[in-house]
């Protein structure tokens, strides 16, 4: 009996024992575990506090979870886990649409204590989630709580879309400049202060920050909140995740781009031309994607020029403009090298030559494509805004040195095609001396056209041609709108209106050697205007002959100087 | 006088090693940037225009080959147990000389626009070796005499 006794006893005490353990509360630590689940069904896992905060902290680790915090909104803005999203308990099951695409993801829910999370760990099991935790409670864990809130990429679209909102945009420069929320302000996470201006006043006004995947805008929520804002959203779906429709535009580069993309057709006789343009040309979406070629313009070999070392539009040649040019004066080649020039590049007359530089005001390109028009490529093109612009629409670039196909093939037209679009010196003088209509603009700075220097290292002479009126520089962004493009004809007809001519009259642009003139050239022929020229040999040939007649000072003022070149010190050139 | 020499030796040795780099760096930049590319054009026009550069050339390696073969000449037949100082002074002189020359013959400004600068510089390194070589050869020899 007494036999029985012991073994009932301790069959008993196994009993206890088992109950007490299968009993422990929520409380207690845990790790994560397969199966077995506190408070719910039993394919819901549990997770401990360190090890959330952990996933957290973690940027790339954080990624793949979603967390969910399902408290009441005063328990949540009062402080949760970092990249949770709030939901609360009982709305979870109306709100499961919202939450779909993570159905077979890591789904972790968080409350207080775990009860709540619990239930909704079950309402999410019920509904066919494979992969949920109940993670400790917030007021049991260690956690780091933050009090900016979460909202998804839907949310941010909806709020992008109204245009009621402020938000902070952390991406880089160039990709908010290419596309972003109406309301949307650029901003480094690390130096919020920069935007404080634009900033609301209201302090409980909603902000919502954003990035590429969420680590970034999460920075900036963190500095908006110390700022004293209180109504600060993070958006977990950057836009590496999500292809926002920015203003009615989609990314440049997605599946919704294409929708809006196609560029129009443009003209022959345009010269400038968008990214989007050329881009359509490189996607076959033009009739000159036949037979195009693409010019990085710029001084140099290829091995030495940095910019196209660094990254260059698909395919581009690098075109060095010494193969345009002769070294004496620096005009423009022989007949017979450009058209030489032209088959070692694989062009003909019927080629689309696409030129561009690094930005909108460097001439390179302009000088290259001048060339080529006066040779008789009848379709060229200029990249307005140049690589500049090309980069800031986010398109692709690629590194490496691409060599071009000779052509075999006849230009197509004897070179020059046009040779009236360039004005020998000895023309020049003529005009000046017999034509009341035509007018020799200078399209060089200031400083150069009054005589203070002569704007270049190698000439030692400043001034300008007797008669020469100034129609403004280009190097100083006079030629360019405030978004790098190109200006129109109106703008030069009011650099010559302050000097009393128009576009009525002949116009033969010039400037030091041949570059920056190109640009007002190029401007008139897509406008059709086919009363203007291009000076080729500049101030540097002119000065070149100590007998020729130069003006140094403003010709409109009494102080104005009349005298030869010869009579010029020799001091001038720009150090 | 000793502190002297050496003290020359030294200044020379330091203009000809400074000739050398500016050579490269005139090189260097005329490749890279446009301005110092037409500027070093525009002195190649100039100084064609103004002198007889193929003249002035012969004459530079003229003057160079007589200063090698001097100091060779010296070195083989007034040291009969030459330092390895008095070894380097002499293959550095015929480096130079040879670096000149052979630059002179073999390039132009159809290969290297900054010619002139550069043939000027290792003119001027050859020469002041080869002058540098000279007297510390005969100087030298004429010491040990004085000594014996």
């Amino acid at each position: 009996m007494r036999k029985v006794n012991k073994i009932f006893a301790s069959l008993l005490a196994a009993a206890m024992l088992f109950s007490v353990t299968a009993c422990s509360s929520n409380g207690t630590p845990k790790e994560t575990t397969e199966a077995g689940s506190e408070g719910g069904a039993s394919a819901v896992k549990t997770m401990d506090s360190a090890t959330l905060q952990k996933i957290q902290d973690d940027k790339e680790k954080k990624e793949g979870y979603l967390v969910i915090d399902v408290r009441s909104e005063e328990e949540y803005k009062a402080g949760h886990v970092k990249f949770a999203i709030h939901m609360p308990v009982e709305t979870i099951g109306d709100n499961l649409s919202a939450i779909e695409d993570w159905k077979d993801k890591p789904v972790v829910l968080v409350c207080n204590s775990g009860k709540k999370s619990g239930e909704a760990a079950d309402i999410l099991v019920e509904n066919g989630f494979t992969d949920v935790t109940n993670a400790e409670g917030v007021k049991d864990g260690g956690y780091n709580l933050v009090t900016w809130g979460n909202i998804r990429g839907t949310e941010l679209q909806k709020i992008g879309d109204e245009g009621q909102v402020l938000i902070v945009d952390l991406r880089d420069a160039a990709d908010y400049e290419a596309g972003h929320f109406k309301t949307a302000v650029n901003a480094v996470a690390e130096e919020m202060s920069g935007v404080e201006a634009q900033l609301p006043a209201d302090k409980n006004a909603m902000i919502v920050t954003h990035c590429y995947s969420g680590n970034r805008s999460a920075v900036a929520a963190q500095a908006l909140v110390d700022m004293g804002y209180t109504n600060v959203y993070n958006c977990l779906d950057g836009a590496k995740e999500v292809e926002y429709v920015f203003d009615g535009t989609a990314q440049p580069g997605t599946e919704a781009a294409g929708e809006n993309a196609g560029a129009e057709a443009a003209d022959q006789k345009t010269v400038f031309v968008t990214p989007e343009w050329v881009k359509s040309v490189i996607d076959g979406e033009q009739k000159e994607s036949e037979n195009y070629v693409i010019l990085e313009c710029a001084w140099g070999e290829a091995a030495d020029d940095p910019a196209y070392q660094e990254g260059h539009i698909k395919g581009a040649f690098h075109m060095n403009t010494d193969s345009v040019e002769e070294e004496e004066y620096w005009n423009i080649r022989t007949p017979e090298e450009i058209e030489a020039l032209a088959a070692q590049y694989g062009i003909t007359k019927d080629t689309t030559v696409i030129c561009y530089g690094d930005s909108g005001k460097n001439s390179a390109d302009d000088r290259v494509a001048f060339v080529f028009l006066w040779a008789g490529v009848e379709n060229v093109k200029c990249l307005d805004g140049g690589f500049e612009a090309w980069t800031k629409a986010g398109y692709e670039t690629e590194t490496g040195v691409n060599e071009p196909t000779a052509t075999e093939e006849a230009f197509g037209v004897t070179v020059p095609a046009h040779p009236e679009y360039v004005l020998s010196i000895d023309e020049v003088r003529t005009k000046l001396e017999s034509d009341d209509n035509f007018k020799l603009v200078s399209i060089r700075s200031e400083a150069e056209f009054t005589g203070e220097t002569s704007g270049y290292g190698y000439i030692d002479r400043a001034g300008e041609p007797e008669g020469a009126i100034w129609g403004h520089d280009t190097d100083d962004g006079s030629y360019n709108n405030a978004d790098g493009t190109t200006v129109n004809a109106d703008t030069l007809e009011g650099y010559l209106a302050e000097s009393d001519a128009s576009m009525d009259n002949e116009l033969s642009f010039y400037c030091g050697t041949g570059w920056r003139a190109c640009i007002p050239f190029l401007i008139c022929y897509e406008e059709g205007y086919t009363n203007v020229s291009l000076y080729d040999g500049g101030w540097f040939q002119w000065q070149m002959d100590s007998a020729l007649p130069v003006q140094v000072g403003d010709p409109n003022s009494e102080d104005c100087v009349h005298t030869t070149v010869g009579e010029l010190s020799a001091d001038k050139a720009a150090k | 006088m000793a502190v002297m020499k050496k003290a020359l030796y030294m200044i020379a040795s330091g203009l000809e090693a400074a000739l050398l780099i500016g050579a490269y760096v005139i090189q260097y930049f005329t490749r890279r940037k446009m301005g110092m590319a037409r500027y070093v054009v525009y002195k190649n026009r100039g100084w064609e225009a103004k002198y007889p550069m193929e003249l002035l050339q012969y004459a530079a390696m003229a003057a160079v080959l007589i200063l090698t073969v001097l100091a060779v000449a010296g070195y083989v037949r007034l040291h009969r147990k030459p330092s390895i100082r008095m070894k380097g002074m002499v293959l550095v002189t015929v480096f130079l000389a040879v670096l000149f020359i052979g630059f002179t013959l073999m390039s132009g400004t159809d290969r290297l626009r900054a010619y002139y600068f550069i043939d000027g510089m290792f003119a001027a390194a050859a020469l002041v070796q080869g002058i540098k070589a000279n007297l510390g050869l005969y100087a030298g020899r004429t010491g040990r005499r004085s000594a014996e």
